[in-house]
């Protein structure tokens, strides 16, 4: 399996930069990361594709539908199929 | 978190925008909000992670319904928060629907899901704690996403 998170370190060598850097961009919310403890932080390898590409999020349209009925919003798990307990 | 019409289109296009930050292929182009008669509001997004794989294996959605809380606004009722990740045959998933179900039968609102593989699974539905919104259900899913050794050992089953 391919590797699915870089540690602070890790993110700053393939940077280039400092461990602070990338911890102060993790700080500002510039770089998403997963906080797993205080001293761990996990950041996601497409999070890190995605900053380091230099892309930003695309603008999207939201459009609205109008329906009857809402959809069941878990159909996988019907209640009418739930064991008795 | 009380939301108008137009304030659910931003929490939507937010949701969508943080998605993009973390890497992840959204399903088609406009976002939708569905409209049933009766008011409720329905968001739906879904996407991928890239595995590795063409097509990646690993789909992540957030759904919730909002419901009408007084005039021109809108409260999150239902959610489903759900990770399917192909490649390590892992699912997990953070629900709240049903309600009235499950507080008659487990005393609860919220419960979770985990199998490995996919359609194993200890008990039907693990004690969860809430998922304070789709930002947060965003973060809970690419975090089981990103651990090494997923596994639902630690999680308790809920009971009567």
């Amino acid at each position: 399996m391919a590797q699915r998170w870089y540690s602070i370190k890790e993110a700053a060598d393939r940077l280039g930069v400092s461990h602070d850097t990338v911890s102060r961009l993790v700080e500002r919310g510039e770089l998403p990361a997963i906080r797993v403890s205080k001293r761990i932080v996990r950041i996601p390898v497409p999070a890190f594709e995605f900053y380091a590409s230099g892309r930003t999020p695309t603008q999207r349209r939201v459009v609205r539908r109008s329906v009857e009925q809402p959809r069941p919003i878990a159909p996988e798990e019907r209640i009418s199929d739930l064991a008795p307990v | 978190m009380r939301l108008t019409d137009r304030g659910l289109d931003s929490h939507l296009a937010g949701i969508a925008n943080l998605l993009d930050r973390y890497g992840v292929s959204l399903d088609g182009g406009a976002l939708t909000v569905e409209e049933a008669t009766a008011g409720a509001r329905t968001l739906d997004i879904r996407g991928f992670l890239p595995d590795g794989r063409r097509p990646s294996r690993a789909v992540l959605e957030i759904r919730e319904t909002w419901l009408p809380a007084g005039p021109g606004v809108f409260e999150r009722a239902e959610y489903v928060y759900e990770l399917l990740d192909g490649e390590r045959d892992f699912r997990r998933a953070f629900h709240l629907h049903d309600r009235d179900w499950f507080e008659r039968h487990f005393l609860v609102v919220v419960h979770e899901h985990c199998e490995r593989p996919i359609g194993t699974e200890r008990c039907a539905h693990y004690e969860g704690t809430p998922v304070r919104d789709a930002f947060a259900g965003v973060f809970v899913l690419v975090d089981a996403w990103t651990t090494d050794s997923p596994e639902c050992s630690s999680l308790r089953c809920l009971r009567t």
